[in-house]
């Protein structure tokens, strides 16, 4: 959604228009929904929390400020509701992946290969994931990140690159274990 | 793999996860709202201007009041009268020095009744004996 679209959206909708926020609804619904289930939420909390989310953020449009884009704020709440009921799951559930792009009925290992994201959601930890994804996924910037998550920029640039890199050093490992394999049969 | 490789990969494997959040979620949200509250509520009455600017003057109106009820120093007559112009206050900077030269007296006396001592010795070796 266009910035300034939205900006009217959110005007109209704190003068009490429930219609301009049904539309902030469906703008921002989907990925908000999608990174409280890459987190490890259940599809049925990560429907209870995208509520209850948007429904603080209309109880609270008063004080939104500008000064953040409003998906930062939305993933804000709903990572501080998420918190809340401790959801911290460790695998990312299968049923995400888009199997037609990816081998199916495939070995565990294959299954990784397929997706880098279920990789990093077994290898790190779980707040280091959440800045990969926010990142790479959600392409927010480190203040966003940071705000997001509620810690500190400085924070969020190391985690980023520890979180690179120990994915990296992992592929790498499993690309030259599964080539020597290949290779010896 | 090099560095831009593996960004891109990142990127293209988030776009193949797929999660559509069901539309009942949002016509639930609304009918919670239609429910329970008309309006949003606005910000808070102690953030909006001009709580913040009231807030300020009062600050400063207290800051002004404490400075001016300050009680002020002796004024110069009244320390004349009470001769704290004319005679020296003794600090205790100045009896650690005072303390210090009696002291430094008492060891010069000390050391001048060794000097005596010794003479009296040597006069009295050379008097007794005053050929070796």
């Amino acid at each position: 959604m266009h910035a300034e679209a939205e900006r009217h959206l959110i005007e109209r909708a704190r003068s009490g228009s429930l219609e301009a926020f049904d539309e902030l609804i469906d703008a921002h619904r989907d990925r908000l929904y999608r990174f409280l289930l890459v987190r490890g939420a259940t599809p049925a909390d990560a429907e209870d929390i995208v509520q209850d989310a948007f429904l603080a953020a209309w109880r609270h449009l008063g004080s939104y400020r500008e000064r953040w884009r409003f998906s930062t704020w939305l993933f804000t709440i709903a990572r501080r509701r998420a918190a809340v009921r401790q959801i911290d799951h460790v695998e990312l559930p299968a049923i995400l992946i888009d199997a037609s792009d990816g081998p199916r009925e495939s070995a565990q290992v294959e299954q990784r290969r397929a997706n880098i994201w279920l990789l990093a959601r077994e290898l790190l930890p779980s707040s280091w994931f959440d800045v990969l994804w926010l990142y790479y996924a959600e392409d927010r910037q480190t203040g966003e990140i940071a705000r997001i998550l509620g810690r500190s920029v400085a924070w969020v640039k190391v985690t980023l690159h520890r979180s690179r890199k120990r994915l990296a050093e992992r592929i790498d490992a499993d690309d030259w274990i599964s080539g020597e394999v290949a290779t010896n049969e | 793999m090099n560095r831009q490789q593996f960004e891109e990969r990142l990127h293209a494997d988030a776009g193949r996860i797929q999660a559509d959040c069901p539309e009942r979620v949002g016509q639930r949200v609304a009918a919670r709202i239609r429910n329970h509250q008309s309006c949003p509520s606005p910000s808070p009455w102690f953030l909006r201007p001009p709580a913040l600017a009231g807030a300020a003057g009062a600050l400063v109106i207290c800051a002004v009041l404490w400075v001016a009820g300050q009680p002020g120093g002796p004024d110069r007559a009244g320390l004349d009268e009470a001769g704290l112009n004319v005679v020296p206050v003794v600090t205790s900077s100045d009896r650690l020095m005072a303390s210090r030269e009696a002291a430094l007296a008492n060891e010069r006396r000390l050391l001048e009744q060794d000097l005596r001592n010794l003479r009296d010795q040597v006069t009295a070796t050379f008097d007794t004996k005053p050929n070796g």
